[in-house]
């Protein structure tokens, strides 16, 4: 409470300081977890071993799945190559067509009031629901799987980038018509830097989107390493352990990936004036 | 202000404005514009007042090119208004600066559009950003300025293509009265050195008689008064308006 | 996912509670025809009969996993499964006994037919069905491939090793969209009738035949309290294994009823008769084609060690 406001060199080093102790308590509360795991499991023994394994247990099939060297080892790390291979194709894809019905939506009312009804209905299912329609019009394979990512990503970045076009605030785009930008230059140049922050925000949200239904395609269709059918493998054989590890890397991934996107958007929001940096 | 304005020797002079019976009705219940028949003269700088629904948004929206006249026509020195104008730029109550650029890309906003080459562009943007008083602002970002600073910015958009009519919609309304006055004559320094063209609208009728050479009073649509500022007073305006 | 974590705290609230109810005896099994004692003492009433007071539980599952999550869960007393998910399970440490046998061989590897496949070496490159991976036809699949030179898609290979639950296996075939699959009966018979190829029957596909493809479980906490029940349950077992090896044609019968009862739907009586020549009714546990199929497992992938499977076998129970 005594900062006499030379703020231009003290704010940065308390700005740091304040992450170092936030990052401090998310790894003391990890510990905390892992401690109170490991008491319930391998001190009290309160579940058998089949039903709550150890973190040892699951440590045990991460470093075997990850860097094991045997002949069998190492098929959660190709599991996790095929995945995020198959999820970026996706993502990618998906990210791509939003933004053209998004533009599409956004540029022409009636298709955002029927279309992007549509869509919001369809976001409303479960994207696991889609799964079987996609095996039958694909097949066992890939392509199904790339279906429903697809599907469950493209829809709030459409979503998002319609919104965003229809909200961006009317002065931006007198002030852009008033300097001679018209049509697609008012749009590249003005409306669509001006929706950059809410179509981030989609693009996280389908990030999620895409990720949780990827891994729920794969359990389905689970032919080639995947994490999905390291889940059903490990349901199969009675593998827990398998089973946690595997929950563990999908969601370490799925937060990594979103960290990721959440420090994009933080950054652009600040640099929008959107927030008032600290 | 003491500016040099380096630019003014190349900038084009202002250009006459000529509405002709201009009309414009948005249906039952709005009260709309004109016949409006009114003649600006090159380098004059006029303020436009009114109360609210008196029809000035409506002019402005068609002097910008926003709207386009259901009967009449708005002239810029010979030719036509049809559509957003190159010659003539609005400056809105809000700054309305673009967030993803900094000071100097939002000055060059404009110019871009003009496809002006980038060695000319860098230096007509520091010019006119020195113009209203931002010498070296050029790299920061908008959201690290004051809202005064941010109107200057926003004048210097305007300004930075050389506009020949330069349209302004209450500018300095949602500034404080010491920035307000700054500006004020900044503002009347930039007119005087650019010879520009200047219709200025707002509410505030001091401010009106206080910039403006002349001063035309807007009510339900029609022109209630128009002469020349020193022979007004506020009370005259007043009364004027509130018929 | 979901469906796992909600298993799984299912799991958690069971254990806990597990307070085993002498009064019923619950029992897990498939409709399929490998389970055919299971369904004849069904249909017959033997094991009600057997069990005298104690209350009869039949519970059906489509797979090995399902089963085995129940069982994890204290809901299974005893069980009729395949020898994969037994021995997995006791390997996780599930308190388990293997008690009898219940079938042999019954298994076969068909190829669509316009796939291409004649032979086993033509699986190279494509789509193989499995009930389920990890299960007893997916490792012996496996093994298989390994014999040929093939190897899994998952494991670096061109095999597409598929899971598909049996009851689908038809409709699969018929959409073209498995190439073949490796099937408990009677679904390799069914496919066999709709004029798919046998390309390996239930002899060729592993041991000559000499290979468990259904077992009889029991949770080692229920033998402990209740070893009279057991006794009596495998009395019951060891009647409907004697009168399907007996009398075929009312096996048959009383195996078409409780499917039709169980599915809705009738098998095609040859169908069923092919299928019941083809697996070998038995109670006999062969501890050396158990072992070898535990190898099979590691080699699969699906475990890391060999267990010690004389610990999880008890045939004290059928021979009293």
């Amino acid at each position: 409470m005594t900062t006499t406001s030379p703020a231009l060199d003290t704010a940065p080093t308390r700005r740091r300081s304040s992450r170092w102790r936030t990052l401090a308590w998310q790894l003391a509360g990890l510990a905390l977890l892992l401690a109170l795991w490991w008491l319930v499991t391998d001190v009290l023994k309160l579940y058998p071993p089949y039903v709550f394994p150890s973190p040892k247990a699951v440590w045990t099939e991460i470093s075997y799945g990850l860097w094991g060297s045997g002949p069998q080892d190492g098929k959660l790390l190709s599991a996790i190559g095929n995945s995020l291979r198959r999820v970026l194709l996706g993502y990618a894809a998906a990210v791509l067509l939003g933004g053209v019905v998004g533009l599409l939506m956004g540029a022409w009312r009636p298709l955002r009031e029927t279309v992007g009804a549509y869509l919001t209905g369809i976001q409303s299912v479960p994207s696991i629901a889609f799964v079987p329609f996609a095996i039958l019009f694909f097949g066992l394979n890939e392509r199904a799987v790339l279906f429903v990512v697809i599907l469950e990503g493209f829809i709030p970045v459409a979503l998002a980038v319609s919104g965003a076009l229809m909200n961006v605030p009317p002065a931006l785009r007198v002030a852009g018509r008033t300097l001679g930008a018209r049509g697609l230059s008012l749009t590249t140049g003005v409306l669509l830097p001006s929706a950059v922050p809410s179509i981030l925000t989609g693009l996280r949200t389908a990030w999620s989107f895409a990720w949780r239904a990827l891994v729920g395609g794969e359990l389905l269709v689970s032919a080639s390493a995947s994490l999905g059918s390291q889940l059903e493998v490990g349901r199969n054989t009675a593998n827990m352990a398998l089973v946690i590890a595997t929950i563990l890397i999908i969601g370490t991934i799925g937060g990594l990936f979103d960290a990721l996107l959440r420090a994009l958007e933080a950054r652009v929001r600040r640099d929008y004036g959107l927030e008032v940096p600290q | 202000m003491t500016h040099p304005a380096t630019t003014a020797a190349t900038a084009p002079q202002g250009v006459s404005l000529t509405l002709d019976g201009v009309t414009y009705r948005y249906g039952r219940g709005h009260a709309g514009l004109g016949p409006l028949s009114l003649q600006v003269n090159a380098g004059e700088f006029l303020c436009v007042v009114g109360p609210s629904g008196s029809g000035k948004s409506t002019l402005l929206s068609l002097l910008a090119g926003f709207l386009r006249p259901q009967v009449g026509e708005i002239r810029l020195g010979e030719t036509a208004v049809r559509g957003p104008d190159p010659r003539l730029t609005l400056v809105q109550q809000e700054a309305a600066l673009f967030p993803w650029r900094t000071v100097a890309g939002n000055v060059a906003f404009g110019l871009e559009r003009q496809r002006l080459p980038r060695a000319g562009r860098d230096a007509r943007v520091e010019d006119t950003l020195r113009l209203v008083g931002l010498g070296g602002y050029g790299p920061r970002r908008v959201h690290e300025l004051s809202g005064g600073q941010r109107q200057r910015v926003s004048l210097a958009r305007a300004l930075a293509v050389q506009p020949q009519l330069l349209l302004l919609d209450e500018p300095f309304s949602a500034l404080d009265d010491r920035t307000r006055t700054a500006l004020s004559d900044e503002l009347l320094g930039i007119w005087w050195s650019q010879k520009v063209t200047v219709v200025f609208v707002t509410h505030n009728l001091e401010e009106a008689l206080a910039l403006g050479q002349r001063v035309v009073a807007l009510r339900g649509g029609e022109v209630v008064l128009d002469g020349a500022a020193r022979e007004l007073n506020v009370g005259r305006l007043r009364e004027t308006l509130e018929g | 996912m979901t469906r796992i974590l909600s298993l799984l705290t299912a799991a958690l609230l069971a254990t806990s509670a597990q307070a085993q109810n002498p009064a019923t005896v619950r029992l897990g099994y498939f409709p399929n025809l490998t389970h055919a004692p299971a369904l004849v003492g069904l249909e017959r009433g033997i094991f009600q009969k057997a069990l005298g007071s104690a209350k009869l539980d039949a519970r059906e599952f489509v797979s090995g996993t399902t089963l085995m999550e129940a069982f994890a869960a204290g809901q299974i007393d005893l069980a009729y499964v395949g020898p994969g998910p037994a021995i997995n399970a006791a390997t996780r440490g599930m308190p388990l006994q293997i008690v009898a046998g219940a079938s042999e061989a019954g298994a076969g590897l068909i190829a669509r037919r316009d796939s291409g496949i004649k032979t086993y070496k033509d699986l190279a490159g494509k789509r193989v069905a499995v009930p389920s991976l990890g299960n007893t036809q997916d490792i012996s699949l496996r093994h298989l491939l390994k014999e040929q030179g093939l190897k899994a898609q998952a494991d670096g290979g061109n095999v597409n090793v598929t899971p598909v639950p049996p009851a689908d296996v038809l409709a699969a075939f018929a959409a073209g969209r498995v190439d073949a699959a490796l099937v408990p009966e009677p679904w390799g018979a069914a496919l066999e009738a709709q004029g798919h190829r046998v390309i390996g029957s239930e002899k060729t596909v592993w041991r000559g035949g000499q290979y468990p493809t259904t077992v009889v479980i029991v949770n080692a906490k229920f033998a402990q309290a209740n070893p009279a029940l057991v006794t009596a349950f495998l009395k019951a077992h060891s009647d409907a294994v004697a009168f399907l090896n007996r009398n075929p044609a009312a096996a048959q019968t009383a195996v078409n009823r409780q499917l039709e009862k169980l599915t809705g739907q009738k098998l095609d009586l040859r169908v069923l008769q092919r299928a019941m020549t083809r697996t070998r009714f038995t109670t006999s546990l062969d501890l050396n084609a158990l072992n070898e199929y535990a190898a099979l497992n590691v080699e699969a992938g699906y475990a890391r060690s060999v267990p010690d499977l004389k610990t999880f076998l008890n045939p004290n129970f059928l021979k009293k």
